[in-house]
């Protein structure tokens, strides 16, 4: 008996010792892989929107909390600034100061770049952790170990948490595993501590990612099911009651939330379960104390009743303004044309595109095959957490299909259930106990062939599983290494004779910007480098990617499309110095602004539908060119003028030929560009910034101006004075 | 002199009203074609004579079949529910405001309307032209088809005329297709029948966890392989060669983008594989059990180890080579793609 | 370069205002800027000896007269030594030669004007040289060309000469108000419409410009002409052109002094010089913006502090119409200013206390003084209006409104504990009860 007790005592060891190891190789796999990013270039902050975390994580070290809860920014959304402190999730920026500060307390004083640009690789380490705790509660410790693996090398994951990818989501699916692991334990066990825990990483989920709405979402709908399935428990009660209450308030502490959650029809469906919930209890309270047929006639009375109460009750709400209706963004999720109809702002970001099969397969690879199997093995069993699971597989297939950057939530779930279908398929197959059964009795009459038999079938099994498993790995890694890795800000390329070469435009021109021109210039570019202005070249911008403002955002645009003399007033009224435009014409940089421009167009039309028509930028056959052939108002176009400006010379000064479109600009669609002035142009002439020239002194307007130094300059003098034909002067 | 002078007096007086057309008329033109004016070379001149009271629309176009104009074809059954959506309001096509708005349409026909598509100088069909009254014949604007068609397209022009015209009052009235609605009626009639008639079986169907966990992995299925993208861009099913001598059921190289028909060879790819490893985990161990006593309840251990290991086998021999098709599909897709399980004849 | 220009003029105003000065006050008047005078004239069509009075005047006013005569050479004229202006104001006669368009050349002129030198421009039917005409077109004064003189046969004679008994100034600024008796012999300009330009002397409304020689189309009708004219850049550098030599001859200065003297004086800076000594604008409590930033609603004053040079020092300037503005892009206020304290050298003014308006964002607080005649004044400073911080809302029990809410609460809460403990308290009579029903 003793030894048995030492015995087992033993094992447990050796399993914790294991599973320790394990965690620790699954965490340096998550984080190694997630390096790729910061050996092929450096420690940098990534793509638009990691800088304006960073910038606000500077601003939090600087300033502390106060401040930056209070945090009026005057540098960006010129001239009407930005309540920025109450607009954020501060979730993310609050996380990595406190991060920061630990380290500092503990001797370890690290540049908070550095803090932000390893932050993500960090936190996909918790990530594992948690899914592994999910999946334990799920099906095993086997299963979740498993999982564990999946989502420390998923690219669907990896995609929005390599280093230097220092994002909301970096944070946030740490923090939806968390949520969901202690709401799966509070359900099972209707534990008040776990759900309060549930209802703490709510908080902090919505602290950290406007996404927490599908949590806010999901654990209803879960609660939902279950009562329809007539699953209905008394711990059910007492985990969902507990988790909305205290969830429910506590998220409304953050300035930028609010009171959302009583009056946006996003929060809806929660409150609604919350009080179904209580009907419910009633109910089933009522069921122990009266007979069966009374029970039924009051039931489907008050239901009745009730149903056409709170619906009535919501419609009117909404109808007399007191619940907002839908949010644009979590609108266009079902109706899939709403977006593309009525609000261009977000269906023109790219991460809002449906998305096609190959990037399922592409960001999970086997997984995305395991998963089906995997959910329909879960069916076979469907406790209540199985329930749970389903529903989140259905749900965010369906959001994956219709935005692409939604495939961060699906990764998960896809990670859960396909651990679980390879786990089960272990289960079977990988039990090699029976050969190494010591007691005999244990072994029925098998001859060799049959052992033999058996054998090879298990191994044949894991041994292909096993493959898929490595290759899964090699698939994994390079994904990663290939299609993550880039920060965006530095683009890889190839010198002529192949070797590789990076392309550093865009932190040349910012630098730029920021050594060679006044602390308190205004710069207008489109809305998409925003953030990166402010980042790194510390300008005042006019938008940037928090698209709060779709008029501002209008008028860039507008400014964009319009002649030169109607922009360069449109500027000059918001007190704009530079213009800064991305042109991809000589390099063939595909995400350039011309690319972007019919956006501009569509959304000033939004505005102005008299001024701007989204027809006139096209050939009368209804082209997109830039050529001779391009359309009158696209060749006077701000952005016209100035992506091509000075372009031909690089050729013979006739014509040059735009390397993106392959088509042939010609100087004479160019023109002269009298109001502004060519300030900077990078390398690969990616970047190129233009500074609105000062009103004339003589009060000329600078077109006039522009042809008197061009002619002077040329030699051209009139001799014939000639009487100008003038109006009356008033 | 005097006589002259009389003459000259009366066609002044008259001539507004015998070139006019009115309103009353161009109402009475449309009644006797149910709606939408045809024009021909005999009464374009009259009906868009440069003293009508009234807005006209008129769509240029050729349905006809030799002349494969898609979005011609597209297009007349939206004209169509225009016209009659605002005829159906404004009897005699004038609005509550009293301007007066009216339909008019030429399908091209070199015999019956050549000089209609000659006095617009219109090359192209379709066309959609919109004249203001009082305005000349010769001047008119062009109405901007947008891409996307059906109740989208319809929309977006009743919007611009609202625009153009000052109209409020023009609804839109969708036809309802009573063939539809007999199948749904029907079907819905059918299937409570059924579940009345067969109670039990109805409700073991839908308590039924194979049946809910079937439905469900399907609808998985269809949105990862991509089914969500088909249905908001409308992709095409399938593509053509440039010479049009072959189908092209993968957009090579591409992606971001897919054919319709992608979806579901994809779709029938991952219900295989996931079928198969369903098949290992639960029908092995399942056939095993079966086989592994007889009838009579002596145990049969070797047969079922057989069993076990044959099915196995061909349960993973077509998962390695489903799985290695899988791969080489979304080589096509990513050619840059660096690992694959089968070395395939074709590539 | 025109930084540099900007710089160097405000050192140099310094530099008299501070050190010159006191030396200085014996003289009669002195221009703000500098005194470094070029006159170009024309040997062929200009003895200097028939302007003494307007040279003496000149000089009394302390300029530095440098003359260069045009004659056969063409040596060019050379108004800068590098990016250093060499003269301060520059006057031009009529000039004929051909030579003259190379040796100083439009361009010159413009960047000598723009870099913050005063130009006063005479021509004559006989000298309008293509480098003046076309500068001056730039500006969009438009001389009447070669040989077409201004006339007219109720106040003029045969030979092209106007008398002027009633003449007035049309701005008070450049020419102070009154009835002059004037002399013109010469053209007349048609001037279009921009702000910038002052006419200061209109052609009589019966007057016409023709040319002398052959009948052609009439350069202007009536009062469209206009005989002199000023113009101020938006770098307050004056201009100033008269079409008439003779109007600034000995032979009729004495109906003509007057006039052209003060045409001078303002041209060359010494009168309607204006300038800001500074503005200020900060917490009506005192506290500065770098103390506390603005949030809405803020009690603010600002204050600026004109001066005018009154040909020999700065002094006050008193006016009744400067407006303040806090704008984004809108103005939000635009308030009058009032006059506070006077020093020796300036007038104040002052908003006095305002409320900011109920909205944050980036507000600028401007004044933009521009009256024709006066120096040009923009003074704008760019600063943030926060946002109310989190805890500058007024606390729940301040508001009445919410007494009911909170009292609702606390009596929930208070029942909830009393619930709570009754509850415990009587359970074991319960215990007891469910005891005997399982019984």
């Amino acid at each position: 008996m003793a030894t048995s007790c030492t015995q087992k005592h033993l094992i447990r060891w050796i399993q914790l010792l294991l599973k320790c190891t394990i965690f620790l190789s699954l965490t340096a796999a998550a984080v190694s892989s997630r390096l790729f990013s910061v050996i092929r270039f450096e420690s940098i902050i990534h793509e638009f929107d990691p800088w304006f975390n960073f910038r606000a994580t500077k601003y939090l070290v600087n300033n502390g909390f106060y401040k930056f809860l209070n945090w009026f920014d005057d540098r960006t959304w010129y001239p009407l600034g930005r309540v920025t402190g109450g607009t954020l999730y501060p979730g993310l920026m609050a996380t990595s100061a406190a991060v920061w500060h630990g380290l500092r307390k503990i001797g370890l004083p690290i540049d908070i770049r550095n803090v932000c640009v390893l932050f993500a690789p960090a936190f996909s380490g918790v990530t594992a952790w948690a899914t592994y705790h999910l999946t334990s509660e799920i099906k095993d410790s086997g299963a979740g170990l498993l999982a564990a693996a999946f989502i420390a090398i998923a690219p669907g994951y990896i995609s929005r948490s390599v280093a230097g990818s220092y994002d909301n989501e970096a944070i946030a699916i740490t923090l939806l595993m968390v949520t969901f692991m202690f709401w799966i334990k509070a359900m099972k066990t209707g534990s008040i501590m776990h759900s309060t825990f549930a209802a703490l990483f709510y908080f902090y989920m919505v602290s950290a990612w406007g996404g927490y709405v599908f949590i806010t979402n999901l654990i209803p709908l879960h609660v939902f099911i279950l009562i329809l399935m007539g699953r209905y428990s008394t711990r059910l009660y007492s985990a969902y009651s507990t988790w909305y209450a205290i969830g429910t308030l506590a998220s409304m502490q953050i300035p930028f939330v609010g009171f959302l959650p009583i009056r946006s029809n996003d929060h809806m469906a929660a409150l609604g379960v919350f009080g179904l919930m209580q009907v419910v209890a009633l109910g089933s309270y009522v069921k122990s104390q009266v007979s069966w047929q009374k029970f039924q006639t009051v039931m489907v009375v008050s239901l009745v009743f009730l149903l056409a109460l709170g619906i009535s009750a919501l419609f009117a709400l909404t109808y007399f303004g007191f619940i907002a209706p839908w949010t644009g963004r979590f609108y266009s999720l079902w109706d899939t044309n709403y977006a593309k109809i009525h609000i261009p702002i977000i269906a023109s970001v790219s991460e809002h595109q449906p998305t096609a099969w190959p990037a399922f397969f592409f960001d999970t690879q086997f997984l995305i095959w395991l998963f089906p199997a995997g959910v329909f093995l879960l069916f076979l069993d469907l406790k209540d957490e199985h329930v749970f699971v389903i529903a989140y597989s259905v749900l965010c297939s369906y959001f994956a299909g219709v935005m692409v950057r939604l495939m961060l939530t699906l990764t998960p779930i896809i990670c859960v259930c396909a651990a679980v279908a390879i786990s089960k398929l272990f289960d079977v197959y990988a039990d090699f106990s029976y050969f190494f059964s010591s007691s005999s009795a244990e072994k029925p009459n098998l001859s060799k062939r049959d052992r033999i038999m058996t054998l090879v079938t298990k191994l044949t099994v894991c041994g292909s599983f096993l493959a898929y498993l490595v290759l899964f790995v090699h698939h994994c890694t390079w994904v990663t290494s290939n299609a993550y890795s880039s920060p965006s800000v530095v683009l890889p390329s190839r010198n002529p004779d192949g070797s590789p070469a990076l392309i550093d435009d865009f932190r040349e021109a910012y630098y730029w910007l920021r050594m060679n021109t006044a602390e308190d210039a205004k710069v207008a570019s489109w809305w998409d480098y925003g953030y990166q202005i402010g980042g790194m070249a510390d300008r005042t911008t006019l938008v940037d990617n928090n698209t709060w403002n779709n008029t501002h955002i209008a008028i860039v645009g507008k400014a964009m499309s319009s002649p030169q003399e109607k922009a360069y007033d449109i500027l000059k009224a918001h007190d704009v110095d530079y213009v800064l435009v991305i042109f991809g014409g000589l390099i063939g940089f595909s995400g350039d602004d011309i690319n972007k421009f019919l956006w501009m167009v569509r959304i000033s039309e939004g505005i102005w539908p008299d001024e701007i028509k989204e027809r006139d930028y096209f050939t009368p056959s209804g082209e997109y060119r830039m050529d001779a052939q391009a359309s009158q108002t696209m060749k006077d176009s701000l952005l016209y003028k100035l992506s091509y400006h000075r372009f031909p010379t690089l050729f013979n000064g006739v014509e040059g030929i735009d390397r993106l479109r392959g088509q042939n600009i010609r100087q004479v669609d160019i023109g002269n560009l009298d109001y502004f002035e060519e300030v900077f142009t990078s390398e690969n002439w990616i970047v190129r910034l233009y500074k609105l020239k000062e009103l004339d002194a003589m009060g000329r307007d600078l077109h006039t101006k522009g042809e008197f130094d061009r002619g002077s300059s040329r030699g051209i003098k009139k001799r014939v004075a000639k009487k100008p034909l003038l109006d009356v002067r008033v | 002199m005097r006589f002259t002078q009389l003459a000259v007096f009366f066609a002044a007086f008259f001539l507004p009203f015998i070139s006019a057309i009115s309103n009353e008329k161009l109402s009475k033109e449309a009644s006797r074609y149910k709606g939408i004016i045809q024009l021909t070379n005999n009464n374009f001149k009259r009906i868009l004579d440069s003293k009508r009271e009234a807005y006209i629309v008129v769509l240029l176009t050729a349905t006809n079949a030799q002349v494969g104009c898609t979005l011609c074809m597209e297009l007349d059954p939206e004209f169509s529910m225009m016209a009659d959506s605002w005829y159906k309001d404004h009897p005699e096509g004038l609005s509550e405001s009293g301007t007066g708005m009216f339909f008019a349409r030429a399908d091209f026909d070199p015999k019956k309307n050549s000089d209609v598509f000659m006095h617009f100088k219109v090359n192209n069909v379709p066309r959609l032209l919109f004249l203001t009254p009082q305005g000349d014949p010769s001047s008119f604007s062009q109405i901007n088809l947008p891409g996307e068609g059906g109740m989208t397209r319809v929309l977006a022009i009743v919007n611009t005329l609202r625009d153009a015209t000052g109209i409020s009052d023009f609804k839109i009235y969708q036809p309802i297709n009573w063939g539809s609605v007999f199948v749904t009626a029907f079907a819905t009639a059918a299937v409570t029948l059924l579940v009345k008639k067969y109670k039990p079986v109805a409700a073991k169907l839908i308590t039924s966890k194979y049946v809910w966990g079937l439905a469900t992995v399907f609808v998985i299925i269809l949105w990862n392989a991509g089914y969500m993208f088909n249905s908001i861009r409308g992709s095409q099913f399938a593509g053509m060669t440039q010479d049009g001598s072959a189908v092209i059921y993968f957009m090579e190289g591409q992606q971001q983008n897919q054919f319709g028909i992608e979806t579901q060879i994809v779709g029938v790819i991952y219900g295989v594989l996931a079928s198969c490893v369903a098949g290992l985990v639960l029908f092995v161990p399942y056939a095993k059990q079966f086989y592994a006593t007889d009838k009579s309840g002596r145990p049969t251990l070797s047969k079922a180890c057989f069993v076990e290991f044959s099915l196995t086998l061909s349960f993973l021999v077509t998962l390695y080579l489903v799985y290695g098709a899988l791969t080489g599909v979304f080589k096509l897709k990513s050619p840059g793609y660096p690992f694959k399980l089968i070395k395939f004849p074709f590539h | 370069m025109r930084v540099v220009g900007v710089f160097r003029n405000v050192v140099r105003t310094l530099f008299m205002a501070i050190a010159v000065m006191p030396i200085l006050t014996l003289v009669e008047a002195k221009p703000a800027f500098g005194s470094r005078t070029l006159v170009i004239y024309d040997q062929r069509l200009t003895e200097l000896d028939s302007y003494s009075t307007f040279f003496n005047s000149l000089k009394e006013r302390s300029h530095e007269l440098t003359y260069r005569a045009l004659g056969n050479d063409s040596t060019p004229i050379s108004l800068f030594r590098g990016e250093d202006r060499l003269y301060d104001n520059l006057i031009v006669y009529p000039v004929r030669s051909r030579h003259f368009n190379k040796q100083l050349s439009v361009e010159n002129l413009l960047d000598f004007f723009s870099s913050g030198g005063q130009v006063l421009t005479v021509t004559s039917p006989e000298g309008l040289s293509d480098n003046i005409r076309s500068f001056l077109n730039q500006l969009g004064i438009y001389p009447s060309p070669r040989n077409y003189y201004v006339n007219d046969y109720y106040h003029g004679d045969e030979n092209n000469t106007l008398y002027l008994t009633k003449g007035k100034s049309l701005n008070d600024y450049v020419v102070s108000p009154g009835d002059y008796n004037l002399v013109y012999k010469g053209a007349a300009a048609l001037l279009d419409n921009r702000q910038l330009i002052i006419p200061v002397l209109q052609a009589p409304k019966t007057s016409f410009t023709l040319d002398s020689k052959q009948s052609n189309e009439e350069w202007t009708i009536g009062s469209e002409g206009y005989l002199a004219a000023a113009f101020q850049s938006l770098h307050n550098t004056r201009l100033a052109w008269v079409g008439s030599e003779v109007f600034l001859s000995d032979e009729f200065s004495a109906s003509n002094g007057r006039f052209a003297e003060e045409l001078t004086k303002w041209t060359f800076g010494e009168k309607a010089v204006l300038k800001s000594v500074g503005f200020t604008h900060h917490h009506a409590s005192g506290a500065s913006y770098l103390e506390s930033p603005y949030k809405v609603k803020d009690s603010i004053v600002y204050e600026i502090g004109f001066s005018e040079w009154n040909g020999s020092s700065w002094g006050p300037f008193t006016s009744d119409d400067v407006q303040f503005e806090l704008r984004m892009i809108d103005p939000y206020y635009r308030i009058t200013l009032l006059p506070s304290e006077t020093s020796s050298d300036a007038q104040y003014y002052t908003t006095g206390n305002f409320s900011l308006p109920d909205h944050h964002g980036i507000f600028t607080f401007l004044v933009d003084y521009k009256r024709a005649g006066l120096s040009f004044i923009t003074e704008k400073d760019v600063r943030a209006i926060r946002h109310l911080a989190n805890d500058e809302y007024p606390r729940s029990w301040d508001i009445t409104n919410s007494w009911v809410y909170l009292t609702s609460i606390y009596s929930v809460i208070t029942v909830w504990v009393l619930f709570v403990v009754l509850y415990l308290s009587l359970r074991k009579p319960k215990t007891v009860e469910t005891g005997k029903k399982n019984n």
